[in-house]
């Protein structure tokens, strides 16, 4: 007969082998996709430019490969925004940098923010070659700001 | 014999560059004037090519003995006017007076007052744009108009009309004869778009002047003394040691650099090269319900100083909050994720003074004399228990603020502000130049720039740096005018 302990430290057991076999199967490229496929599912991605994305962001070692693969080892779950457990809230932070970079290097936000359009991505975002591609700033006002 | 001239400056920032400006305006026709610069003149093309302010990487003027502590420096002509963010406030009134006000730290040499009408002058040069309101007191108004809020500094100064303002920088809010309007890059310290003042696209023609002789590429060994005057200086040029004398020595090298060149000259004071300084910075981003941010006109787009002034610094550190504008670059975590929220999340920086310590030093490298070497162990108590409150100046935040939640709180590294090192006042015992950057005891030896500052202010040091320096070079020649 399994004890509610034994089941707890088995079922733990058995979460931490499958993180752990996640995590060493997982690579870079493989977890930046999942992590704009989890957290942009209202999106119509560009399936190659997400790739492509991909190979850009590992490429450019932004994100260390032993994060990539934290976040791929960590998979399909949802954290809930608000949760402040010190893992989740890393995890969160490093799936949101991801999401920025994506979100900024695509023409998301130049064609207004429109989710019923397909999202292409445009080239790694490069701040000093888009200096003034700055989608959200506003130089007029009708009223003092 | 060794050339002589009548003055020789050192360095081409800020400090050397407002102290040349009015320097001039006294200086006969027929004066010598020798500036020298010990790194290259990186052309703005030539940074943006780049991708750097200099072509002088950090390790090879200085050691930093402490890699968590980062200080920002831009070997060059313009100095750090070349990696500077453009943020030009003024130190507030109560910052020169930290002892007698609040019985801590200890008093600047001279007040607010003093420096206020240079301030002006300082600000019409580099054409800032500030707000129209000011937390401390003008006889005049900004250059340029100021900024767009962005909608959290807007909440913020309906809510707190006394403690949130436009902020005081030169990124341009209006295009002037030399720059372009800001365009909020996010990416400041090496503006795609010429948009901030620099020493190169506002203020070079002092340097073009035909009584000053630039010398580009010749790095100062040190300062020659004789019969209690300094009596020249040693550069150097390629292969070969230069001597030259001047009636006058000006130390504009940053305080990195002017205790090191004063160390090495010999020139001995039991403060020299101690009290490294800037203020701690902490950068706090918040979730925000309905409000959306980065709609400002600038990269930093408001000032706050709520929890700046006041009696509390009896106790812990003032604070100067930034609000950060651009969701680029940094690898910063700028958007949320979820539909039609992706701007809800706001950045910002909280710049606490510290208190200088003895123990955070610059001296030099014993294996490499030509470097420089910093040592920091840690910031004062004082600035650590301003930065512990931060939770409840979130609180008080939320007053105007629709804060859904904090997504992080980190130390940043450096708020590229080098202070300290060669620190002013009237006693001769307890400081190294006098309120006018005169060494107390070679009097024809002036050191300008931050390294003079005897305490951190919460505020950006530029336009102070630039405003001591009109002081002293006025004071050089009262009575001239």
């Amino acid at each position: 007969m399994l004890t509610r302990r034994g089941f707890l430290l088995s079922l733990s057991a058995g979460v931490a082998a499958f993180a752990g076999v996640r995590y060493a199967l997982s690579s870079g490229e493989g977890a930046i996709v999942t992590v704009l496929q989890k957290r942009l599912h209202y999106l119509i991605l560009d399936d190659a430019g997400v790739h492509a994305f991909a190979k850009d962001l590992a490429a450019s070692k932004m994100i260390t490969v032993g994060k990539l693969r934290l976040a791929a080892a960590a998979g399909l779950l949802n954290f809930e925004p608000q949760s402040m457990n010190l893992l989740n809230t890393m995890l969160r932070q490093g799936e949101e940098h991801i999401v920025s970079t994506y979100l900024l290097s695509s023409d998301f936000f130049l064609r207004g923010a429109d989710v019923t359009q397909k999202v292409s991505y445009m080239g790694f975002y490069d701040p000093f070659a888009y200096a003034c591609r700055n989608s959200f700033a506003r130089f007029t006002l009708d009223t003092d700001g | 014999m060794p050339p002589h001239y009548d003055t020789i400056i050192v360095g081409t920032g800020f400090a050397s560059a407002f102290f040349l400006l009015r320097h001039l305006e006294y200086a006969s026709p027929d004066a010598k004037i020798l500036v020298l610069e010990r790194g290259r003149l990186d052309s703005k093309k030539w940074q943006l090519e780049n991708r750097a302010t200099s072509s002088i990487p950090a390790h090879n003027v200085f050691v930093n003995k402490n890699l968590d502590k980062h200080w920002l420096t831009s070997p060059g002509f313009g100095g750090n006017s070349n990696c500077w963010w453009g943020g030009a406030t003024r130190m507030m009134p109560g910052d020169f007076q930290l002892q007698s006000r609040y019985g801590v730290g200890i008093d600047w040499p001279l007040s607010y007052d003093d420096l206020e009408m240079h301030y002006g002058v300082v600000e019409d040069v580099m054409s800032v744009s500030g707000p129209v309101d000011s937390p401390m007191p003008r006889s005049k108004p900004f250059p340029q108009p100021p900024h767009i809020f962005s909608d959290p500094d807007a909440r913020l100064k309906k809510h707190f009309p006394e403690g949130w303002f436009h902020p005081a920088t030169t990124r341009a809010r209006v295009a002037t004869a030399s720059r372009p309007a800001c365009c909020a890059s996010g990416v400041c310290e090496l503006c795609p778009v010429d948009a901030k003042f620099t020493i190169q696209n506002g203020l070079a023609s002092v340097f073009h002047d035909p009584r000053v002789t630039l010398l580009l590429e010749a790095p100062v060994d040190g300062i020659e003394t004789a019969g209690g005057r300094a009596s020249g200086v040693v550069y150097r040029q390629g292969d070969r040691t230069v001597h030259a004398e001047a009636d006058l020595v000006v130390l504009g090298a940053s305080a990195l650099f002017n205790p090191h060149i004063l160390l090495r000259s010999n020139i001995q004071h039991p403060l020299l090269g101690k009290r490294l300084h800037e203020q701690m910075p902490v950068d706090v981003c918040l979730d925000l319900k309905g409000v959306k941010a980065y709609n400002g006109s600038t990269t930093i787009s408001g000032n706050g100083y709520l929890f700046y002034e006041g009696e509390h610094r009896r106790d812990h550190a003032a604070c100067l909050i930034e609000t950060w504008n651009a969701p680029f670059a940094y690898g910063r975590n700028a958007f949320r994720s979820e539909r039609d929220r992706w701007t809800e999340r706001v950045f910002m920086r909280f710049m606490f003074d510290d208190l200088p310590r003895d123990d955070n030093t610059v001296t030099v490298n014993a294996a490499n004399p030509q470097l420089a070497e910093t040592r920091f162990n840690g910031y004062s108590d004082y600035a650590l228990r301003g930065a512990a409150l931060i939770p409840k100046m979130v609180e008080t935040l939320a007053q105007a603020l629709p804060i859904e939640g904090i997504v992080s709180v980190l130390t940043g590294a450096t708020t590229a502000h080098i202070q300290g090192t060669v620190v002013m006042g009237d006693d001769p015992a307890s400081s190294i130049v006098d309120r006018h950057l005169i060494h107390h005891q070679y009097r024809n030896l002036l050191v300008l720039g931050a390294s003079a500052f005897p305490t951190a202010a919460p505020a950006y040091p530029s336009v102070t740096v630039s405003a001591l320096s009109l002081w002293a070079a006025d004071h050089l020649h009262e009575g001239q005018a």
